[in-house]
């Protein structure tokens, strides 16, 4: 079937397409990005002078606790935290999901396959009502920000006052660009109105990410403030404070993260009306739906540690001080719940793809191997959870009984954590390749060499990544050990690009088992769907937080302090709460979302409320 | 309706786990609290705020206590009032002081003027003073902080407060109270504390950025390594580089801490 | 069986050689050997 296996190679295509453009802008306009420290410091004098002649822009005001407004009786910190996460969360879904609509909206016009424009509008759907609580939610956090922390948002709206004025502008274009788009969909068909469709779909997808790099540029600018001098006196370009050092890191960070939380959202509307189903054909529909938005999610997530990886070490090159308390100090401990939901992460899409191989009928030949892809993806699992040194006051020191953790401190250091995830991603990869393979029969000749070259292609890249991890992990100097890293990732990609590629000629021309049987799947399949959205969400909760926390009692980096009553850093057990009650509200909302995206087709017939 | 409310029980199950796991899971550790921010207002201090200022500074920023201490390294500071008229007398003091305070500031920032007998330079013939000029390199008072600590040592030794205290505000900077911690007295913390291990190895674990230190007891004495940790500039080893070491060790650590950092290297054989 | 197992260790060694290849050079262009030196 060219359908199916046209779509799974493109969507992951587009994908690696999309970031690779991406970094390729990066990367391209490095020299105006990032400038050297000293650099800086003269264009900053140069600007200073001017501005000592110029607009006289005030230096950052320090703040005491009399500063900040109570209303309500409310705590200020907790109230925009959850603001700005349920925010967080919205936005994440509703930039996510116009990515991948016109990704599929493309495989549909390339397949001429009615199901794919069919799955692509029921996902725009589902999103409406979601776009409308992000605004909602946006309003309210600015709002809180205004009332709460009143000289903060003065001195941030002053720097970026040109940013956000465009920003506020910009969504008279998304409103205006989604509903044509939406409301157009049954109307802009065939032909050229179809191309004219797909571009307001690109337009979409322009501006939203428009107002995600706005909006990031704030809260970078709070990391590693930049176009400001050491007491906070704006130099007056605005340009400079957005385009500070951990901009770009976190905008493919969230780029990417954005993509597979909005599959993973997807996906568990697709498990719920998949166990809801009327019928056969509905059952079909929606498992069919689960798998793409899951493929979605999966394609995305592969990618993602090194973003983040990536932007973890800008972190550190910005602030050696902020690196270590991210990684070695208070937050250490944070990174290791971290590792529990990525593991569950993996774990959860691994076994969905596991109870997915039953929908072919030629499964039966790869279910023996399962376990053992098990078995390595949860000792992997455990070597990526361990802790190890953790740099901390007296105080901390005594409460945790010294600075390192008793029994598996020499796991616990990066390499050890590299292999783990290297290896995660290759076995993940490994059960994707058993999916694809378990519905096809080989045709060519050489079917049986081309497996053993497979299963060399795997064995030698694992080695490969052991030898590097615990060679250069554990037998030589940290230059060494972090340089080593490099050629691990870049062994990960050759294995799956490799094994990819050499799938497709192994089973070029291929039989078919039989049809897919979409439906077969286990309702215990669909929970890890859920699991993999409420793990998805609780993870970004958590970051946020962190993000948010190393900043610690700044509200700009070295040049605001935060002078409130809640400037402490709280106990993760405390952050952990608060981000499970934004979750579960977070939920509540989204499960309106879903309600309402169906809703709107229903009908209710009362018999003799209508005069005739 | 029944997979509704399995799902979402579910759900609070999975976010509930995930809760229990952050609270039950993992040490709670209470973050140290921000650290206080102290600004100095000369123009309304009284003398006793000035003198304590003084002992802080004395206790802290000064490295004072380094030396002047009970291990016999510099000269005790309490009985001063009472011996200073014989060394302003001394046919080997090469000062110009006439009072207690000014002699006070002179054995501050130029404490070669006089040295007391035995705590002389080795080889100097006590003609030189180990103790540095406070105002200059890496303890820096300014000169409201220097009148503070002579505030502080008059009140000590029970003599007449006569320092004024200086109403240029920007003389003084403002101080930044470092969060109070508690002295540590394992080596292992204290090198945690202050991250040796992020330049230096021992026995295998540790950073290359600055020597070895597994045989550093058996390579170099006592006194060799305390110049080492509080003036790491003053000798670097062959194939490193120069002012990579803090040198504000001295201002940072505890006495007490300091000790127990050379006991355990001298023994590192 | 034969069938498998020649290609398989050809493979192998092709790949191996072929990644330590790829350790090297991108160790290289970082300034750095495989094997560590001090």
């Amino acid at each position: 079937m060219t359908g199916p296996r046209a779509f799974r190679k493109a969507p992951a295509l587009a994908l690696f397409g999309l970031i690779f453009a991406l970094l390729a802008l990066t990367f391209t306009g490095f020299d105006q990005l990032g400038p050297l420290a000293s650099e800086q410091a003269a264009a900053e004098q140069v600007v200073a002078a001017d501005a000592a002649v110029a607009a006289p822009y005030a230096p950052a005001p320090k703040l005491t606790a009399a500063d900040y407004p109570t209303i309500a009786g409310v705590n200020s910190r907790v109230a925009v935290w959850i603001f700005a996460q349920l925010h967080l969360w919205f936005a994440a879904f509703v930039l996510a999901v116009p990515i991948f609509v016109f990704i599929i909206e493309i495989i549909g016009m390339r397949t001429r396959d009615k199901r794919y424009d069919d799955m692509a509008y029921e996902f725009i759907k589902v999103s409406i009502t979601a776009y409308s609580l992000t605004a909602i939610l946006g309003g309210s956090l600015l709002f809180f920000l205004i009332l709460f922390y009143p000289h903060l948002f003065g001195y941030l709206s002053t720097i970026f006052s040109e940013s956000m004025f465009y920003y506020a502008l910009l969504f008279f274009a998304e409103s205006a660009v989604l509903y044509i788009y939406y409301y157009g969909w049954h109307w802009l068909q065939g032909g050229i109105r179809k191309w004219i469709h797909l571009g307001l779909g690109l337009s979409l997808n322009v501006v939203g990410t428009c107002l995600m790099l706005l909006a990031n540029s704030w809260l970078t600018f709070m990391m590693s403030p930049a176009g400001v001098d050491a007491a906070g006196v704006f130099g007056g370009d605005t340009w400079a404070a957005m385009n500070n050092f951990l901009w770009h890191p976190i905008n493919i960070h969230r780029f990417v993260a954005n993509i597979a939380y909005g599959g993973s959202i997807v996906g568990a509307y697709a498990a719920f009306k998949f166990l809801t189903a009327g019928s056969q054909e509905e059952r079909a529909h929606y498992d069919w739906m689960g798998y793409n938005a899951n493929f979605i999610a999966i394609c995305a997530l592969l990618p993602l540690p090194f973003a983040g990886y990536y932007l973890a070490a800008e972190m550190y090159l910005y602030s050696q001080q902020m690196g270590i308390t991210l990684m070695g100090g208070i937050f250490a401990w944070l990174f290791i719940i971290q590792a529990v939901l990525i593991g569950t992460l993996f774990l959860s899409a691994n076994y969905y793809l596991w109870c997915g191989m039953g929908r072919s009928d030629g499964a039966k030949r790869y279910t023996k191997y399962i376990k053992y892809i098990a078995i390595v993806l949860v000792g992997a699992f455990l070597v990526w959870f361990t802790p190890h040194t953790l740099v901390l006051t007296n105080e901390e020191l005594k409460a945790l009984g010294g600075p390192h953790h008793k029994i598996l401190g020499p796991l616990g250091i990066m390499p050890a954590k590299n292999t783990a995830v290297n290896v995660m991603i290759i076995f993940t990869a490994l059960s994707f390749m058993f999916y694809r393979r378990a519905n096809k029969v080989a045709t060519v000749s050489w079917v049986n060499a081309g497996n053993a070259i497979q299963v060399a292609l795997f064995t030698a890249g694992i080695l490969n990544i052991m030898f590097l991890g615990i060679y250069h992990g554990y037998f030589t100097n940290t230059v060494y050990k972090v340089a080593a890293s490099i050629p691990q990732v870049l062994t990960t990609v050759v294995v799956i690009v490799g094994s990819i590629t050499l799938d497709s000629f192994i089973y070029k021309n291929s039989k078919e088992v039989a049809p897919l049987h979409w439906g077969r799947i286990p309702g215990r399949a669909m929970y890890a769907l859920f699991l993999l959205a409420v793990a998805f969400t609780w993870l970004m909760g958590l970051m946020g937080y962190i993000r948010s926390g190393i900043r610690q009692h700044w509200h700009v980096l070295d040049i605001m302090r935060d002078g409130s009553v809640d400037a402490f850093t709280p106990t993760l057990g405390f952050a952990a709460n608060v981000v499970s009650v934004a979750a579960i509200i977070f939920m509540a909302m989204v499960i309106f979302v879903f309600w309402i995206a169906q809703v709107s087709s229903n009908k209710t017939l009362p018999s003799g409320y209508w005069k005739e | 309706m029944k997979q509704f409310f399995t799902v979402v029980a579910f759900i609070l199950l999975t976010i509930g786990f995930f809760a229990g796991y952050s609270n039950f899971g993992i040490p709670q550790i209470e973050p140290a609290p921000p650290p206080k921010e102290e600004k100095l207002d000369l123009g309304s201090m009284t003398m006793d705020q000035f003198i304590a200022l003084g002992d802080r500074i004395f206790q802290g920023k000064g490295t004072c206590t380094l030396c002047h201490n009970s291990l016999g390294r510099a000269p005790m500071l309490g009985t001063i009032a009472e011996v200073f008229p014989k060394r302003l007398k001394d046919e080997r003091y090469k000062g110009e002081a006439e009072d207690l305070e000014a002699y006070l500031v002179e054995s501050l920032v130029e404490p070669s003027a006089f040295v007391v007998a035995g705590f002389g330079k080795k080889g100097t013939n006590d003609a030189e003073s180990p103790m540095p000029n406070v105002s200059g390199g890496s303890i820096g008072l300014s000169e409201a902080e220097v009148a503070a600590v002579v505030a502080y040592l008059q009140d000590q030794a029970g003599a007449e407060v006569t320092v004024e205290i200086p109403t240029d505000v920007d003389a003084a900077e403002e101080e930044e109270e470092a969060e109070t911690r508690e002295a540590l007295a394992d080596p292992k913390a204290i090198m945690a504390q202050f991250t040796c291990d992020a330049c230096h190895m021992i026995n295998g674990a540790g950073g290359e950025v600055g020597p070895d230190l597994s045989k550093v007891g058996a390579a170099y004495d006592r006194d060799y390594l305390r110049r080492a940790l509080l003036q790491p500039n003053a000798e670097i080893a062959k194939g490193f580089e120069a002012d990579m070491m803090p040198d504000d060790l001295g201002e940072q650590m505890f006495v007490t801490e300091l000790e127990v950092l050379l006991d355990f290297l001298v023994e590192l054989k | 069986m034969k069938g498998y197992l020649l290609p398989f260790v050809a493979a192998l060694v092709v790949c191996l050689a072929g990644f330590l290849l790829l350790d090297t050079a991108v160790m290289a262009m970082q300034g750095l050997s495989l094997i560590f030196q001090q």
